[in-house]
This record gives structure tokens, C-alpha cells and sequence, in this order.
């Protein structure tokens, strides 16, 4: 018997009841900001990790499964941004030396350029763990984001913390539910090196002041084992080893406003346990520019050796951080000759 | 004998009353505790238990003094030493007779002195047990945190990685994330006015004219670039606002023309039907005549009859 193909070309049908993310958050108003996260140029494998990893921790307001084919350019996905209402884009690339991110807002926001001088996978930040934990609704809001050692006043510090804080959507303090802040981005910046660190970790809570054993015995409910205990209260107070996390400085306990889960309860303390996911990176910011990845350079951190170059299609970009490599590789050299090199600029 | 004869048939009958009387009240307490108390004892809400008609805090106050109102009766029915509450004993304590408590308070209060001293037992030895935890380990825990990270970074990142955690110097300023409070909601009409286009090319071009001061341009892009960074729309380039008039333009003057074309149809529906209308009206009136004469024709067509008399066949 000839076997018969389905000819039939089936329609797509979205399963009822699995809600697309809006644009507009139906709390405060705002327009939700949306990323996508994607790559230009062959990356190596270890690097579409980092990609993968990215695109998690911008979950749930971003495309997890984007596909990207070689001959899309960035006007592509802006063609495609703007319907779907995506306000940023996380552009990973890399060049001979070392891979490059490059954060910018879309319709014509100012792109950031960031050098990453090293960074980990999340794979491997959890196997180094000890008891590494990822509940399964880990992922499904956004995190919230805390920037340290930014505040210096300078002008592209400052930009770099409002661009940030504007990629993940708004708090409402007024109706936001505990539970839903699950996750954190830090992002630390060291004056003297002037690198920023970027690390993600989900938040916990557990109840202070409780023994461990009463703790285990409300978290998993199940009934322990008393045969060789004479009665109920040796269960109580028999002398456990303290944790090693247990946690003693007041600074690191919040007194909860209502209850979350069972152990937590409103207005007890609770101490706040940070665990790592997600990955780390080490990043430096190296250029500003206008438009995206395009436009004028408002701020360079190796000179203005590129301003002439950097006309804007992303060939140009690639090429003017190879540029920016020499450079650098020119400044570390030497600083005396520095004034050299910007001399000739200035003739050039 | 008559006497003791009448007494004790009188005691018989008294005592006989006095059972009967007593079955008799048992069986409608009985009968009492078969009905469920909420009928007939009286609850102090004669407020909607909805709580209508009070804030929003105060509804929140009193559900959680029903909530610890349930957990309190809970906590008393499932209380192994008190007794069980009946119906009869809920009508007396409203009431607000106690006779039987008296009687228990001597037995309470010994149970008390047990219970108090059981459970001060129990927290001495807790504290005792707890005492000195977290005072002679610190340096050790410190330690071992320090080892632990620095097992972990082993990414090939040297520095940046563990002077994270203390704000040694406590200059460091900490910055969250966007935070909606709630009271920008008010002043922010003033600015809402859209500008036209026109407007708007104006004002570009007057940037335009301003940038060529170059530290005004600096200052002119470094704040466009975090109003955009916002989410600010800043329109700034001519080129851009000017090709965008173009577009509305061109859209306006499409869309006229289609209008002028919807109402040129309608315009030739309109005389189509008219004339249609007309025509139908005439060819009904002409029809009806011609129907007359043939009507009146018919009669005249006899056999042997050729028609009305038309005249004389020779002149005159």
C-alpha cells in the first residue's frame, strides 16, 4: 500500500490559556521593556553559552528561542523590534582578542560597547556548588537589579546605571508580591580598575531563629523519625552543629511584611540567602555611541583614534574594535607614548 | 395511717414527677444539642460579615482577628483538659454564668503549675544549648568563606572578584533598580502635550543651530542619550522629523483621494437609481394605457368585425 502524506497544511494554534507577555504592564502602566539577545559574527561554542545564559537571565521578557541566520543585519531585527515592542538589544561578538557586548536601547538609543575581560558559564558556576538550587518558577519573573559603586558622578557611569536600570521593567512597591522577587542581577564597579562586575543570584528566605532541625521538619513535613528518643522535647532540643550560613549580623535579616510560604512568617525575621545561577562576567566599558551601533561616539575610554573609522555598519563596528585593540595594546605599551599617539591623531 | 397513706403516694407521686420531670428536661436538651447553635445563640455581627462600608485597613484588621478567633476555638476544641462545649454551656456563658468554672479552677491550677514549670524546663535547656553560638566562630566562619570564594573563582579572574561584598570604605553608593512609588502620577500632565510636526522641526533646527557650540553639544547629547536611555523619545534629527512630515502628507493626501472617491460613488449610485426609478415610473403609466385600449379594443373584436369605424373609405 502507497503510503499517503498529509497534504493537509495544519494552521498554527496557540494552546489556550498560556498568556503571551504583554507590552504594557497592566499594574503600572509602563511599557514593559523587551530584549533580544543575539549575536553577530561565528561565535564559538563556549560563547553561544554565555548567549543561552543571557537570554535565560532576561527571561521572561525576552525570546528564548531566537533565531538568527547569517545574513540578518541589525536593521533586520529592528524591522522586527518594533512591532513586537522590543526596547533593547544584547549584541555579543567577539574579535581577536577578546568578545565584546554591546547593550543599546532600539528605535535610536545610545549603544554601550563593554570588553568582556572574562566571564563564566552558568554550567560551571553550578557545578561548583555545593547544593545548587533552581526551582522550577526560578525563571518566570523578572529580576530585580542593584548597582554599586556607580555613583560617582561622572557622566557615562551614570549612563551606563540608567541604561541598566531600565532594562528590567519597574517595581510597583505598592502591589508587588513578595514572591515574585526571586532573582537578582549585582553590577559593581571598581574605581581603580574600572571594571564592572556582573553577577546573578536567586534570593532566599529562611527563618531566623529557628533550629534546623524544626526548620527541616515544617520545610519537608515529613513526620522524623522518634525511636530513639524518650520524648518530644529531646527531639526539640537536641544540640545540632550550627550551620556554617547561619547568618548572625542584623544587617543581613529583614523583617517580612506578610507571609511568604510556610516558614516564613509576616513580621519575624528572616534572613536573606543569595545563592549564585547564572553567569559571571568581568566587563569593562569602552565606547558610547549615539545611535545603535551607530552614530557619533560620545564616550571613549582608549581615545578618539576610532571617531573618524566608526561610520556605522556593524563591519565597521567589528573593524573599529580591532582598531580599539591596537590601541589599547599602543597604551599599554607605553605611556609616554601616548601624547605621541594622539599628536598624530590630531594631524590625521 | 390516712396521713402517711396520702404522703406517701404524694412522695411516690413526687418522685415520680420529679424522674419524669427530669427525663422530660434531658430529652429536650437532647433536643437542644441536635440544633446547630448558630440559630438560636445569638452572633455579635450584626455587621455584614463582608464588612461593608469600612476602609481597607480596618477590613484587613478584623479578618485577621476572625482569623485568630477560628484558630483560638481550634486550639480550645482540640485542648485535651478542657471539657467539651455543649450548646447549654455556650447559652450560659453569654448569660454570663459560670457556675461549673469555679469548681475546675483548683484542678487548673495545678495543671498550670505543671505545665509552666515543664515548659520553663524546656526553655532553659534550649538556651542553655543555644548560649554561645555564633560568638568564638566568627574568624572561623570568616575563613572559610574566604577560602570557599576564592575555591570558586577559578575562572581566570584575579581581581574585581573578592573586594565585592565589603563596603570597606562605606562610600560606596548602592543604586536599585526603577521603582514605581506611586506619587508621579500626578505632576506629570503638564508635559504630556504632543507637539506638531512643524513644531517639532523647529526645534530641531534650533538645536541644530545651538550644537555648533561644542560644549552646548556635548551637553546636548549626553542628554539625549539618557533621556533615549529612558525611554524618552527625543526627536532630534531634521532629516528624520522632516521625512516623517513628508510621510503624513503623503498619507493625508492618499486618503482624501480615496474619500473623494467613496463620494463620487455614491454621487453615480445615487443618479443610477434615480434614473432607474424614473424610467420604471414612465414605463408603468405607459403600460397602463396601452392595457386601457386594449381592453377597450377587445370588446370591438366580434367575429365578422374588423375593428372600429376609422372613417369613410372615399374622401369627401
Amino acid at each position: 500500500m502507497a503510503r499517503f502524506r498529509k497534504n493537509k497544511r495544519i494552521p498554527f494554534v496557540r494552546p489556550i490559556g498560556k498568556k503571551l507577555p504583554s507590552s504594557v504592564d497592566h499594574v503600572t502602566g509602563d511599557k514593559i521593556p523587551k530584549s533580544f539577545v543575539f549575536s553577530r559574527g561565528k561565535l564559538p561554542g563556549v560563547l553561544r553559552q554565555l548567549q543561552t545564559d543571557l537570554r535565560k537571565l532576561m527571561l521572561p521578557y525576552t525570546a528564548l528561542k531566537l533565531k538568527e541566520k547569517k545574513r540578518n543585519n541589525i536593521k533586520d531585527f529592528l524591522n522586527v523590534a518594533g512591532p513586537m515592542g522590543v526596547t533593547h538589544f544584547l549584541i555579543l561578538s567577539k574579535t581577536d582578542s577578546s568578545p565584546y557586548l554591546r547593550v543599546g536601547r532600539t528605535p535610536q538609543g545610545p549603544t554601550l560597547t563593554f570588553k568582556i575581560h572574562g566571564y563564566s558559564l552558568a554550567a560551571d558556576v553550578i557545578k561548583a556548588q555545593l547544593r545548587p538550587r533552581c526551582h522550577k518558577d526560578l525563571f518566570q519573573n523578572p529580576p530585580l537589579i542593584v548597582l554599586s559603586g556607580f555613583g560617582t558622578g561622572e557622566q557615562h557611569l551614570k549612563l551606563t546605571t540608567i541604561m541598566f536600570q531600565n532594562i528590567f521593567p519597574a517595581i510597583d512597591i505598592n502591589t508587588v508580591k513578595l514572591a515574585s522577587c526571586q532573582r537578582i542581577v549585582l553590577l559593581s564597579y571598581n574605581k581603580d580598575t574600572k571594571l564592572i562586575d556582573f553577577r546573578h543570584y536567586s534570593i532566599r528566605l529562611q527563618p531566623v531563629g529557628v533550629s534546623r532541625r524544626v526548620r527541616k521538619f515544617v520545610q519537608n513535613r515529613q513526620a522524623p523519625n522518634l525511636s530513639g528518643l524518650q520524648d518530644v522535647s529531646e527531639f526539640l532540643t537536641r544540640p545540632g552543629y550550627g550551620s556554617e550560613s547561619e547568618v548572625d549580623d542584623e544587617a543581613a535579616t529583614v523583617s517580612l511584611p506578610t507571609d511568604l510560604g510556610r516558614l516564613n512568617r509576616a513580621s519575624n525575621k528572616s534572613a536573606v540567602k543569595l545563592q549564585e545561577i547564572g553567569p559571571r562576567m568581568t566587563l569593562q566599558l569602552v565606547r558610547i555611541e549615539e545611535g545603535l551601533c551607530s552614530g557619533g561616539i560620545i564616550f571613549s575610554e582608549f581615545g578618539d583614534k576610532i571617531s573618524s573609522k566608526a561610520e556605522k555598519t556593524e563591519n565597521a563596528g567589528e573593524q573599529s574594535e580591532d582598531d580599539e585593540e591596537d590601541n589599547e595594546q599602543d597604551d599599554e605599551e607605553g605611556e609616554d607614548q601616548d601624547d605621541d599617539d594622539e599628536e598624530q591623531d590630531d594631524e590625521d | 395511717m390516712k396521713k402517711k397513706k396520702k404522703q406517701n403516694p404524694a412522695a411516690e407521686i413526687d418522685s415520680n414527677l420529679t424522674s419524669s420531670i427530669h427525663s422530660q428536661s434531658e430529652f429536650f436538651d437532647h433536643l437542644i444539642e441536635l440544633i446547630p447553635a448558630r440559630f438560636y445563640v445569638s452572633a455579635d455581627d450584626d455587621s455584614k460579615p463582608w464588612y461593608q462600608g469600612l476602609s481597607k485597613a480596618a477590613k484587613a484588621s478584623l479578618r485577621l482577628k476572625t482569623k485568630e478567633n477560628l484558630k483560638l476555638a481550634r486550639r480550645n476544641r482540640f485542648d485535651p483538659d478542657a471539657e467539651p462545649s455543649s450548646t447549654a454551656k455556650l447559652v450560659q456563658g453569654e448569660d454570663g454564668e459560670n457556675p461549673s468554672k469555679e469548681i475546675d479552677a483548683d484542678d487548673r491550677e495545678k495543671k498550670s503549675v505543671t505545665y509552666e514549670e515543664l515548659r520553663e524546663k524546656l526553655r532553659r535547656k534550649i538556651e542553655a544549648l543555644k548560649g554561645n553560638r555564633g560568638e568564638k566562630r566568627t574568624d572561623e566562619r570568616k575563613m572559610r568563606n574566604e577560602w570557599n570564594k576564592r575555591n570558586r573563582e577559578n575562572d581566570g579572574n584575579v581581581d574585581g572578584g573578592d573586594d565585592n561584598d565589603d563596603d570597606g570604605d562605606g562610600e560606596e553608593i548602592i543604586e536599585y533598580g526603577k521603582v514605581k512609588l506611586g506619587d508621579e502620577g500626578e505632576g506629570r500632565n503638564s508635559n504630556k502635550r504632543k507637539l506638531s510636526k512643524a513644531q517639532e522641526l523647529e526645534r530641531a533646527k534650533k538645536k541644530e543651530v545651538m550644537k555648533e557650540n561644542p560644549s552646548v553639544a556635548e551637553k546636548e547629547t549626553w542628554k539625549s542619550a539618557v533621556s533615549r536611555a529612558m525611554g524618552v523619545k527625543v526627536h532630534d534629527d531634521a532629516k528624520l522629523i522632516k521625512g516623517s512630515m513628508k510621510r503624513e502628507k503623503k498619507r493625508k493626501e492618499k486618503n482624501a483621494e480615496k474619500w473623494k472617491e467613496r463620494v463620487g460613488t455614491v454621487e453615480k449610485m445615487k443618479v443610477e437609481r434615480q434614473k432607474k426609478r424614473r424610467d420604471n415610473i414612465v414605463g408603468r403609466i405607459n403600460d397602463k394605457k396601452a392595457r386601457k385600449i386594449a381592453k377597450r379594443e377587445k370588446k370591438l373584436m366580434r367575429p365578422g368585425f374588423e375593428g372600429r369605424k376609422e372613417g369613410f373609405i372615399t374622401k369627401e
